[in-house]
């Protein structure tokens, strides 16, 4: 929400949501752009379009991961992401396992 | 050449969503349900203390910052830096440091050194990002990359119809590159165009633009009209109907519209009210001025009153704002020539050139800057090609001007003579007005400079001439030829034309017998 210009913040946005959603788009476009060196730097791009498929601002985009983007059954089917998390955790096993050449 | 005469329209300004959101347009009504976060900050609150975890502190903190909770934000913070060895420096301690108000609240990453570059890494994220679409498209545009630009537009547009920022940015860049008709149908198509003024004010100008009359203004027109006061999301509806009103040559209802435009203006509906100001006698006085970002009207009211520095100052500002319209720099250019400064004025012709892909008017601009700047064979050069033009009828006085401005400055003084005098009647049988000032104006002041002997009588003249002709920058350039009686009466003639408040003496007179 700090990304976000006052006009556009709960408190003053009087108008539908719709209208204001590119903005918020933006403004988790950018606070994404700031999280993702948070991560380590071979998940970026995973855990990044986790957490951006998690917390969408379109509702309507919000929880589709997987492989052809469909909706998932419910909103947030977490199952999926529990894969998901699972597989990086494998990867990051056996990467951590590779020896130096 | 700088066409003081053209006809100006309410199109919507096109900005970056950054400097937009500091402006009026990206305000909306308050919401009549007032919210309150109270409840929730003290349900996360009650699960803060029962499970101190860094998951359950961040949100309490982003929550409680939200609703304006300092003391449950700062609780959250400390929990939060207390383990921040074992998080690491990442997003979340700095945000956390911040609340605490141990770090500054700078923004965080380093400035954009290349806005598209970065902006593409951000796209990369998530493309469905209408908002940096309409952004990125801007600063393509501003770079002559109208072509690449276009799919972005079309992709922002296609996904926030409903958004009037993208809207209005989408028409503004169909309107640079000369398709009016998608420009007017995007507003149209819009769900916001029955009830967003902003949007309604754009459609309103760009139908004008189309040479269409609007179903809108006059509804629009009616509810206006009623009203005693327009709010300031209603200014640039109340320019635009204004406007249409006063291309129909109703200018009492324009005047009227004007002023109420004028009671909270936008920068947009200012520089309408000032361009029309002339014409219908407004008052456009120094708070209006003080809007943000009316570097346009500024610039415009500081021409007419003869400040012409001022003109230059807030021009490159506008120049500045409005980085893919060549209207500024043509404004530039000719305030520039009016000061006797080519070499700036060249710079600003090519550059205004270069935005409007070389259109015959700014062609003859660049021409006239060579000249004064001493290019002559390529000057020659030039007015032979624009001679040739389909255009040269239209613009036929010009181009005799810069014939007869070649001719003194090469040194063939009866040539030069007889073509301003030729481009003096050809302004007059079209009745170009404005035109016809300032080609007597430059007409003096090149046969001074070349020392036609019968300068003296051109000059005289054209000082008379002036007087009767609306002009600012005529008037300008002459009281620097004109003997001092002259002057006087030029400058009378020029501060005539500036509408000032009149402040009623009587009713302050009246008010304090009341007191008494």
């Amino acid at each position: 929400m700090q990304k976000l210009a006052s006009p556009y913040q709960a408190k003053n946005w009087g108008a539908s949501y719709v209208e204001v959603m590119p903005f918020i788009q933006e403004a988790m476009a950018q606070a994404l752009q700031e999280l993702r060196a948070d991560f380590p730097e071979q998940f970026q791009g995973d855990l990044v379009s986790i957490v951006l498929d998690l917390c969408h601002p379109n509702p309507r985009l919000r929880g589709r991961l997987g492989k052809n983007e469909h909706a998932a059954i419910g909103a947030l089917w977490l199952q999926r992401y529990a894969s998901r998390f699972d597989v990086l955790e494998k990867r990051a096993r056996v990467r951590g396992a590779k020896p130096n050449v | 050449m700088f066409d003081e005469q053209r006809v100006r329209r309410v199109v919507p300004r096109w900005r970056s969503s950054k400097v937009t959101s500091s402006t009026i347009e990206a305000w909306t009504k308050p919401s009549r349900t007032s919210l309150s976060f109270d409840d929730e900050v003290a349900r996360k609150l009650t699960e803060f203390e029962a499970l101190k975890s860094v998951p359950v502190a961040a949100e309490l903190m982003f929550l409680a910052s939200e609703a304006g909770n300092s003391i449950a934000a700062k609780i959250a913070a400390a929990a939060i830096v207390e383990k921040a060895d074992k998080i690491g420096t990442t997003q979340l301690i700095r945000i956390a440091k911040r609340v605490l108000g141990a770090e500054t609240d700078e923004h965080i990453g380093a400035a954009a050194t290349d806005f598209v570059r970065d902006a593409r890494r951000l796209l990369a994220i998530d493309f469905r990002n209408p908002v940096l679409l309409m952004d990125v498209a801007r600063e393509l545009t501003a770079r002559r990359q109208e072509r690449a630009a276009l799919r972005y537009v079309r992709a922002a547009a296609g996904m926030a119809p409903e958004s009037r920022f993208v809207v209005r940015s989408a028409a503004r860049y169909y309107l640079h590159v000369g398709d009016h008709e998608q420009a007017h149908h995007l507003l149209r198509a819009s769900p916001l165009i029955a009830t967003d003024p902003w949007v309604q004010a754009s459609e309103i100008a760009v139908a004008t633009v189309r040479g269409r009359a609007s179903a809108l203004a006059r509804q629009a027109g009616r509810f206006l009209a009623a009203q005693k006061v327009v709010a300031r999301d209603t200014t640039e509806l109340a320019s635009a109907i204004a406007n249409v009103e006063l291309l129909s040559g109703a200018e009492k209802r324009a005047k009227q519209l004007f002023q109420k435009a004028l009671a909270s203006p936008n920068d947009n509906s200012l520089a309408q009210a000032e361009w029309a100001a002339a014409r219908l006698k407004l008052v456009v006085d120094d708070s209006a001025l003080s809007t943000p970002f009316s570097f346009e009207a500024n610039s415009n009211n500081a021409y007419r009153r003869l400040e012409i520095d001022d003109a230059i100052k807030h021009a490159k500002f506008w120049g500045e704002d409005e980085p893919f319209a060549s209207r500024p720099f043509s404004a530039l250019c000719y305030f520039y020539c009016l000061e006797g400064k080519y070499e700036d004025a060249h710079i600003a012709a090519r550059t205004a050139a270069t935005l409007d892909g070389h259109s015959f008017g700014t062609e003859l601009n660049l021409c006239f800057t060579r000249i004064q700047c001493g290019e002559l064979e390529a000057a020659f050069e030039d007015i032979v090609r624009l001679g040739k033009n389909s255009e040269a009828k239209t613009y036929a006085t010009h181009l005799l001007a810069n014939w007869g401005a070649l001719a003194y400055a090469a040194g063939e003084i009866d040539i030069g003579r007889q073509a301003y005098q030729q481009a003096i009647r050809s302004a007059r049988a079209r009745n170009l007005t404005s035109t016809e000032a300032l080609a007597r104006a430059y007409f003096a002041r090149a046969a001074t400079l070349a020392g036609d002997p019968e300068a003296p009588t051109i000059v005289s003249e054209a000082a008379t001439g002036v007087q009767r002709l609306p002009s600012p920058g005529a008037i300008y350039m002459m009281q620097s030829l004109a003997s001092a009686d002259e002057r006087k009466r030029l400058e009378a003639a020029a501060s005539a034309r500036v509408a000032t408040r009149k402040w009623e003496w009587d009713a302050a007179r009246n008010t304090l017998h009341m007191l008494d």
